[in-house]
């Protein structure tokens, strides 16, 4: 039929066509691929309206050509000389053997083709039948194919391709390794193959939502390998759509899981652990600091009894026996001093090991000018002493304690310290960081240099304590409360170059101030 | 009130420390009698009349050191408290603890007063004047006193 189709066709002139033969020719150029008829000779005796457009020719202009016109320059001779082996010996053709032929278009380009070639035998003699047709998008289809199979391969993700029955359409190199089944074995089965017993209902829920057009992503679940054994995978799935956008299936990226979440569970136990440890030195030190504490109390509790007895009996000495002399009386005397020493010392001493026990940020918020004049008052300062505050200081308003405790040891140092017949102590605060830094400043001897780094240590003391009495316990003291709230203290000398400058860091963030509603 | 001296028992270890209580009592011129126990343990048997001591007579307070050997100041009150005989007995803690512990465990078993000495010098006498005005001002215990009479 097709035979007698073409004879017919053929014993017409091409162009025009004849009005009977409208509807055939009409199928003819109709048809999507380009069709082709060469005799012996290589001329084309007929060629369809798809076979013009395909190569850049108007319609009709290809009748009579040569056939190899529309071959690539270069392949030219070499396809005349196939066209005469192919008529001596002439079998059908089909296309998709994966050749790499191409056409060349009236403008000289190059374009990808697939030929299918029929010999025919008409009442012209012997003819070649050839249907081509534009391969470029396939071409670029198959290579696009064959990077993605690439891809696939040199994963290290396992890449599984299942449709929307859940049964398994592609499987690369990585899911072999990682699931233990070679590909053979996996496609074509279900999916759920690899899902421990008691989870396949997690594929109907995959399965419904891929369809639904969502893409799952880092899924965290377990599946079971070929030999048996569980592993973790985080799998991410998206749906497969064909060229219509229907969606046929899904796509899964996995990737085993296994080693990380053992190594994450180690590293969990490790931190467990580590704070477990953390936990016991925070336990171990906060019993060392009662302990201390406890120390220091038993220490100057039971240390102070027998000097309390020494007072006592240095005292009844004195006022019992009429008989001793001046001499003595005086020595009963140092002696009672020098137990008022060492009392202080102690209670100094527990002072200290106490600091920072107390509740912090207790009490009633007061200006820190008013603490200031309250511990002059205390250490009977007027009217030797006069205290000269910086308006911001009249400011600032804190919980009493410890602040005052800090001004109080600093302003007995610098009224103890004083050489002169009158003082001026002057307290003043500038803003610093999320505080202030205060300082008391004082025109007594002042301290040379070499020492202001030992006047902060336990139990130093410039001066004989005959001379000025002192436990060396106070700046210690203050250094150790300032440290407490993360600060800083030391001692300058004041412009002008007399006196110290003691100064020291003193959160205030939270101060009350006076204009404050 | 009652016109029968108030006997002091003095509960205290060491010494100087009960001899200056004595010594500021008697200064005072306190009139009761002052007896003296080294330790919680000798206290409850002079309060019971055990181990070869007499009873104690009512009335009676008790100046009560804290630290001692055997059983504690804190210890001898728990004692007392807990017996019915004794519970309602007058006790002034008289020590140089000023624990917070200690005083939280001293008012706990209901102590008269928490007194702090911090030396024996001159300071000490106002303490024990305190006393002295107790005794005149405050009347006893009802029960203690009617037990015994």
């Amino acid at each position: 039929m097709w035979r007698g189709w073409l004879a017919r066709f053929k014993s017409r002139p091409p162009r025009p066509p004849a009005g009977g033969d409208q509807p055939t020719r009409e199928a003819f150029d109709a048809v999507s691929c380009a069709i082709i008829m060469v005799n012996a000779q290589g001329q084309i005796e007929l060629a369809n309206l798809t076979a013009h457009r395909m190569f850049g020719y108007d319609d009709g202009e290809l009748h009579g050509c040569c056939i190899e016109q529309l071959v690539p320059l270069d392949r030219r001779s070499a396809h005349a000389a196939l066209r005469g082996g192919y008529l001596r010996q002439p079998v059908r053709r089909t296309m998709g053997r994966g050749l790499d032929l191409k056409g060349q278009r009236r403008d000289g380009s190059l374009f990808a083709v697939e030929i299918d070639l029929s010999p025919l035998a008409t009442s012209a003699g012997p003819m070649v039948l050839a249907t081509v047709i534009d391969a470029t998008e396939l071409r670029h289809m198959a290579e696009q194919d064959s990077r993605i199979a690439a891809i696939a391969n040199a994963s290290g993700d396992a890449i599984v391709g299942k449709d929307l029955n859940g049964v398994i359409t592609s499987w690369n190199p990585a899911a072999e390794r990682i699931f233990g089944y070679r590909a053979e074995e996996a496609i074509g089965q279900k999916v759920l193959l690899l899902f421990p017993p008691g989870h396949e209902g997690e594929e109907a829920e995959i399965l419904r939502r891929v369809s639904r057009g969502e893409t799952v992503n880092h899924l965290q679940v377990t599946r079971v390998r070929k030999d048996g054994s569980l592993i973790d995978i985080s799998a991410s799935i998206a749906p497969v759509r064909n060229r219509l956008g229907v969606i046929i299936g899904a796509a899964k990226v996995a990737r085993d899981v296994t080693q990380l979440r053992i190594a994450e569970q180690a590293a969990q136990e490790q931190r467990r652990r580590q704070e477990a440890q953390r936990q016991r030195h925070v336990e171990e030190l906060e019993r060392i600091n009662r302990e201390l504490e406890d120390f220091a109390y038993a220490a100057s509790h039971d240390l102070r009894a027998p000097l309390r007895a020494v007072s006592a009996l240095a005292q009844w000495i004195d006022a019992d026996d009429p008989s001793i002399g001046a001499a003595t009386r005086e020595r009963l005397q140092l002696i009672r001093g020098r137990v008022q020493r060492l009392t202080t010392l102690l209670d100094d001493m527990l002072d200290f090991a106490r600091a920072g026990r107390e509740p912090a940020d207790s009490g009633e918020r007061q200006s820190v000018a008013t603490l200031a004049a309250e511990v002059m008052e205390t250490l009977g300062a007027a009217p030797r002493f006069t205290l000269r505050c910086d308006p911001s200081v009249g400011e600032i308003f804190l919980p009493a304690m410890p602040i005052k405790r800090v001004l109080h040891n600093l302003i007995d140092n610098a009224i103890k310290h004083h050489d002169g017949a009158h003082g001026v102590i002057a307290i003043a605060a500038e803003p610093l960081g999320a505080g202030h830094r205060f300082s008391v400043t004082d025109d007594g001897p002042g301290i040379a240099p070499e020492y202001r780094s030992v006047v902060f240590e336990m139990f130093k003391t410039l001066r004989s304590r005959d001379e000025v009495e002192g436990s060396g316990m106070g700046l210690a003291l203050v250094r150790k409360l300032v440290l407490q709230r993360g600060g800083r203290c030391g001692v300058d000398t004041p412009p002008g170059g007399r006196g110290s400058k003691f100064w020291f860091d003193w959160p205030t963030m939270g101060a009350i101030r006076r204009d404050d509603p | 009130m009652t016109d029968e001296p108030v006997t002091i028992l003095l509960v205290e270890d060491d010494d100087v420390d009960a001899e200056a209580v004595e010594r500021n009592l008697k200064r005072l011129r306190i009139q009761g009698p002052v007896v003296r126990a080294r330790d919680g343990v000798e206290a409850l048997e002079m309060l019971r009349g055990t181990g070869g001591h007499a009873a104690l007579r009512p009335p009676y307070l008790l100046l009560v050191d804290i630290r001692m050997p055997r059983l504690d100041g804190i210890g001898l009150v728990q004692a007392i408290r807990n017996d019915p005989q004794l519970a309602r007995t007058v006790i002034f803690m008289l020590t140089t603890s000023s624990s917070e512990r200690d005083k939280s465990a001293a008012y706990d078993w209901h102590v008269a007063g928490y007194i702090v000495k911090s030396s024996t010098g001159s300071e000490f006498k106002p303490l024990l004047a305190l006393i002295e005005s107790y005794m005149m001002i405050v009347t006893p215990p009802p029960a203690m006193a009617a037990a015994q009479s």
